[in-house]
């Protein structure tokens, strides 16, 4: 996205479609998802379609909760990630380390 | 001002007060003669009113001396722009008034003014003498054609005696430079100039120089000009430390002379300061002291910002910010195995670190060697400091960096060997031939100019080959003289042994001459070694040199069998005209030609040995070795693949993301660890695209060479950067698990 971005904003032309995030009520919407203002943040992990594998994965019954466990570690995982300044660099590092592990275990159960 | 501007301002003020002498105007009984009297002994305050005297006079050229001598540099130029436009065939006050913007850094109106003069006089020897100094000032030829034409017309001209001194001297003829001073000084026993000229040979030959310098202050205690003048002297000849002493010394006489505060400042950024460079430099600019070299050295200070500066014991090395992750594990490596090569070689030790500074802005480099004569073009080594061109810094394939960085090392060692006492031929040709002794395919190939040269019979005896480097008479004999000053060396190693080359260097360190140490060391005159070895030269060359004007006309009717796509005879052609001149591996080879023409019949083998040829002959054009390297990998030779693309490092590191990427692949797959981790950090630190997969691969190199911790840091960067990316995933599971650790 920041190449196109970027690729506008040298041609100095307008972008004729751009999609915005506004999921806070403050009718401020964002290009990309803001730590600051936490504009876009919640749209930024919706799923809106399932592709391939992910498809298949998400109509197995069995695996359905290791999905939903994989979603939340990649949410806790941006969480963490845009909360990063707001942190020790420690426990940052601790966190993600544990989200990462976990969510690497989740994804090795869904591929087998 | 440009490098001898110190000396240069000298000569020029010396000329200045040759003036001539025009009474009139309401000057009373002052004019500029007896102004610049006072101000030769050094009687400023009387100097200074009889300049004011000249400020009120109703002639605009007296009015012109007055705000000259007053360094109201404005008012003169304009008062002198009066001066000529009511006197439109006056040549004196074109002489004088070019002398003022030669001296305020306008060399090209300067010249243009003095050109005026002589078209109204073209026997006007002081117009003869402007156009010497303006010459002068680029260490150009002309210098003393202006100078001799100026003492033609006028023998007693004692400024021109003085200025033929300084070229003599700066041609390291001491014996000249002595003789030309003391003419100087039979004319006018109170030639300033020409006694620092003495003080100089004096102090270059490690003799007291207090003699002359005692008469200097005789005659005026105040002239800072004459310390000046022997700090050029010291700098050119190598001697860093002592020419800033000297400058300090024409400083302390003359706070206010600010040429030689400016060159103050810039000789001690050469020694690798920056304090005490930024105030002096500053003090000058603040003063109205801005020539070029002022303005450029702290333009060079303030960006000095954007470096970062690597430290050890050995080593302090600035890159700039945006290169030195990348730049560094290269540049490193090189300096160390060049100190540890030297160290061995030349058995000694320097003593405190050496500083490498690397400009990927060419023009910052190049403020490094403003003033300074020869080429310094990739390159330039003051004492314990060097500064280089980034490979950044040039088109790619334009040089190779880590050959020109070995050359300045070899300066770093020869300087610090001899104590500073080394005759410039010496010490470029020992760093030309250490180039090509580190790695063959390193160093510069013999170009068309210099078969020319050899052809023509230009190249010089050695014991004139400094005036090569320093007052070229014909363009491009610097090059020629850096190739001859280097085969000289690869002579004398091949006849007599290497350690003949160190033996003359300990002879410089003695403060042997070349004829001296040629003699000494290698039992023979510098006659006798010029005729035995243009013999050894021309068996190697001479078939080359011979075949020059075939080959010339043969690589053009190659180009055009390639143009018309006409392999058969370009594969016949292409061999013929390489053999006639194999070291021609610039724009336009055989090589590439005929590795066109195999790859056009599809014969990848014969393409690939005829780029290998390239290769060992020092080619370094990115894409042809780029092009070999793929060429190595299609015939199942990847280790070979490998070291092409491991050449194309110390070319152009900086553009090669994808070479970083591939090279590290090869190498982890080929189980050199080592090289992979620094080829991934190289993808890396170029700033990808793809950042997480460059550093699951470093990742992966990490592993591959059991350094788990560091693994694990970027295995768990890559998934910060992409969380869901599964080989890095495996990885981190791998990295996990304690078993694997064991």
């Amino acid at each position: 996205m920041n190449k196109t971005n970027d690729f506008y904003d040298s041609q100095k032309r307008l972008a004729t479609e751009h999609a915005v995030f506004e999921d806070t009520g403050k009718n401020e919407p964002v290009r990309a998802p803001a730590t600051e203002t936490g504009e876009g943040l919640l749209l930024s992990t919706f799923t809106l379609i399932r592709l391939g594998s992910g498809r298949a994965i998400a109509s197995d019954p069995a695996k359905r909760e290791l999905l939903g466990k994989k979603e939340d570690l990649e949410q806790k995982i941006d969480a963490l990630k845009y909360g990063k300044a707001a942190m020790s660099e420690e426990d940052y590092k601790q966190q993600l380390t544990q989200a990462l592990v976990e969510l690497a275990k989740v994804q090795q159960e869904l591929d087998k | 001002m440009t490098r001898a501007k110190t000396t240069r301002a000298c000569f020029a003020a010396m000329a200045a007060a040759g003036a001539i002498l025009l009474g009139g105007g309401a000057a009373g009984a002052a004019t500029p003669d007896d102004c610049h009297a006072l101000s030769k002994h050094g009687r400023k305050a009387e100097a200074q009113t009889c300049y004011e005297l000249l400020t009120q006079a109703r002639d605009p050229y007296l009015r012109a001396e007055g705000f000259w001598g007053l360094q109201m540099y404005q008012d003169a130029n304009n008062a002198f722009r009066d001066a000529v436009a009511q006197s439109d065939h006056n040549a004196d006050y074109r002489v004088r008034w070019g002398l003022l913007l030669h001296e305020r850094f306008n060399n090209t109106d300067a010249e243009g003014l003095f050109k005026e003069a002589l078209a109204i006089d073209p026997k006007d020897a002081q117009a003869y003498l402007g156009m010497a100094l303006v010459s002068a000032d680029g260490f150009d030829n002309e210098a003393i054609e202006s100078t001799d034409r100026a003492l033609a017309l006028d023998p007693q001209l004692v400024e021109a005696h003085e200025l033929r001194a300084n070229l003599a001297l700066e041609d390291s003829d001491g014996a000249k430079a002595v003789a030309e001073s003391d003419e100087a000084l039979k004319i006018s026993p109170e030639a300033l100039n020409a006694m620092a000229i003495h003080a100089s040979v004096e102090i270059l030959a490690d003799r007291p120089p207090d003699a002359w310098l005692d008469k200097i202050r005789a005659v005026n205690p105040s002239y800072g000009e004459g310390y000046a003048i022997v700090a050029h002297f010291l700098v050119l000849n190598f001697r860093y430390e002592d020419g800033v002493a000297y400058y300090r010394k024409a400083i302390q006489a003359d706070p206010q002379l600010w040429p030689a505060r400016s060159e103050l400042g810039i000789n001690l950024m050469r020694l690798g300061q920056e304090d005490e460079p930024r105030q002096q430099l500053e003090m000058c600019y603040d003063n109205g002291y801005r020539n070029e070299a002022t303005v450029n050295s702290l333009r060079l200070l303030d960006s000095y910002k954007n470096f970062v500066t690597f430290k050890n014991q050995d080593i302090i090395l600035k890159l700039h910010k945006n290169e030195a992750d990348l730049l560094y594990p290269y540049v490193e490596a090189v300096i160390q195995d060049s100190i540890a090569a030297y160290e061995k070689k030349y058995q000694m030790k320097l003593q405190g670190p050496v500083q490498v500074e690397v400009y990927p802005d060419h023009e910052d480099f190049a403020v490094r060697t403003l003033g300074m004569p020869g080429l310094g073009a990739l390159g330039v080594t003051f004492g314990q400091v060097v500064a280089m061109d980034s490979p950044s810094a040039r088109k790619p394939g334009d040089f190779n960096w880590a050959s020109t960085l070995r050359h300045e090392m070899s300066h770093v060692f020869i300087l610090t060997a001899t104590n500073h006492r080394v005759p410039r031929w010496f010490t470029e040709g020992l760093a030309v031939h250490e180039e090509t002794e580190a790695d063959p395919e390193w160093g510069d190939r013999i170009t068309p100019d210099i078969i020319v040269a050899i052809h023509e019979k230009k190249l010089l005896p050695v014991e004139a080959l400094d005036t090569g480097f320093v007052r070229p008479e014909y363009p491009g004999q610097v090059i020629v003289s850096y190739y001859e000053a280097g085969r000289i060396c690869d002579y004398i190693q091949s006849r007599w042994g290497a350690s003949k080359l160190l033996d003359m260097v300990h002879s410089y360190a003695q403060l042997k001459t070349t004829p001296e140490a040629i003699q000494d060391n290698l039992g023979m005159s510098p006659e006798e070694f010029d005729k035995e070895f243009f013999v050894w030269l021309d068996k190697d060359v001479g078939k080359t040199v011979a075949n020059f004007d075939d080959w010339e006309k043969g690589l053009k009717e190659l180009v055009t069998l390639a143009r018309d796509k006409q392999y058969d005879d370009v594969l016949k052609k292409g061999e013929e005209v390489r053999q006639m001149y194999p070291d021609y591996v610039y724009d336009a080879n055989a090589y590439e030609f005929l590795a066109e023409a195999y790859l056009a019949k599809e014969n990848k083998q014969g393409a690939a040995t005829v780029l290998t040829e390239y290769e060992k002959m020092g080619g370094r054009s990115p894409d042809t070795l780029k092009e070999l390297a793929s060429l190595e990998e299609d015939l199942g030779e990847t280790k070979e693949a490998a070291a092409t693309l491991d050449r194309i490092n110390y070319i152009d590191p900086v553009n090669e993301e994808d070479v970083h990427r591939h090279l590290g692949d090869l190498w982890l797959a080929q189980n050199n660890y080592t090289g992979a981790i620094r080829e991934y950090g190289a993808v890396l630190a170029s700033h990808p695209q793809d950042k997480a997969s460059a550093q699951f691969n470093l990742a992966r190199a990490y592993f591959a060479a059991g350094q788990w911790d560091k693994a694990e840091a970027n295995v768990l960067e890559a998934l910060e950067a992409a969380p869901d990316y599964r080989p890095a995933q495996q990885l981190l599971l791998q990295l996990q698990d304690s078993n694997t650790r064991k």
